[in-house]
């Protein structure tokens, strides 16, 4: 025979389960959700078409209509500096490697190493170039808009760093 | 202050029910808060209503409307639709009450909205990835490539159907300059005019 007496520390101790029950089943909702639903895909790997590896936009105009169409507007478009300039080939040939994010350091530093270490001279070391770059005069794609960090700063001086 | 065995049974039987009935208005709910009238219902949705009615998503191959749910919530009853059943659910309660509709940033949005559609769901309609949405002609010879890759034969891509095939059913303003939309768009644009201008004569 089993008898559960209703004290106030059971009630207390029963509460307390039900809180520890809720935060893990939130828990594994959140767990679930993840797994089923990715926010980030694993990496694929390309298609095999070798006569035109170096012909990126035809395929990419379609099948990434947004960050094509924004380098053909921006000054890397205008100019003709191709993908494989950057991204590197899909077979991997080639000095460059092939990435859908080129590293700042390996790549950018390739055509701007003056700039980038006057950049940092007077800056520091930033993580990335694309945070300001693709925002201001030179939209390279990139996600500038949602990266952007709100300032209430109204000039370009900085104090204690003068121009 | 003790329970006897009979109050125990008494309690688990009023708990069984109790459950039951909860399972059975969730059930009602989810359906009721499933259709398009309920999602179109709140102001915020307008925008997203008028440009499916606009897209080619607006009908499917039978003719019959498209619904919000048939895209945006997985298939079937399992964990899957249950939990973006939930999710979505409780965010767009959220946003409603926390949020104005002129504050909600479609940018942000898009994202969110993708990663919860289904390739089941676009699949269910579509089929034969060779063939064209009439299932009649042969798609192109990128597409045909490009889905080699989705099914692995050639390479592999772990994108989902709208990683690619964006701008379906709904067009933001930021994306109808982009050329694969220039059609879609010119549709909005005078469906928009067309709405202007019987404003203006009702003004008149």
């Amino acid at each position: 025979m089993i008898t559960i007496s209703l004290t106030k520390k059971n009630m207390l101790l029963g509460a307390c389960g039900l809180f520890i029950l809720a935060v893990v089943g939130i828990g594994l909702f959140f767990l679930y959700l993840n797994f089923a639903f990715p926010v980030k895909h694993a990496t694929g790997t390309h298609l095999a078409v070798p006569d035109q590896y170096t012909d990126c936009v035809t395929c990419h105009t379609k099948v990434s209509a947004q960050v094509t169409q924004d380098w053909r507007e921006a000054k890397h478009g205008v100019t003709l500096v191709k993908c494989v300039v950057c991204h590197g080939e899909p077979d991997g040939k080639g000095s460059i490697p092939f990435m859908a994010t080129p590293d700042p350091k390996l790549i950018c530093s390739r055509c701007h190493d003056p700039a980038v270490v006057r950049m940092e001279a007077k800056y520091g070391n930033s993580a990335d170039c694309y945070s300001c770059h693709a925002y201001h005069q030179n939209p390279v794609h990139s996600n500038a808009y949602e990266t952007r960090v709100p300032t209430t700063q109204t000039t370009l001086d900085q104090p204690g760093q003068g121009f | 202050m003790s329970t006897t065995p009979r109050q125990i049974r008494i309690t688990l039987l009023g708990v069984g029910i109790l459950l039951v009935a909860g399972i059975v208005a969730t059930a009602a709910f989810f359906s009721f808060s499933s259709t398009t009238s309920f999602c179109t219902s709140c102001h915020e949705m307008n925008v997203h209503k008028e440009e499916l009615a606009q897209s080619p998503h607006a009908k499917d191959y039978d003719e019959s409307a498209i619904d919000c749910a048939d895209c945006h919530l997985p298939r079937g009853l399992g964990p899957r639709y249950l939990s973006v059943k939930t999710y979505l659910g409780v965010k767009d309660v959220f946003v409603h009450f926390t949020e104005s509709p002129d504050s909600i940033d479609r940018r942000h949005s898009q994202p969110v909205a993708r990663r919860f559609v289904d390739d089941a769901s676009c699949q269910a309609c579509h089929d034969d990835l060779y063939k064209d949405a009439k299932k009649e002609k042969d798609i192109s010879e990128i597409g045909k490539l490009a889905h080699d890759n989705y099914n692995g034969k050639d390479g592999k891509s772990y994108r989902l159907c709208v990683d690619c095939h964006t701008n379906m059913a709904h067009l933001p303003s930021f994306d109808r300059r982009l050329d694969i939309n220039q059609e879609f768009a010119a549709k909005l644009v005078a469906a928009e005019q067309l709405v202007a201008a019987e404003e203006q004569g009702g003004a008149q």
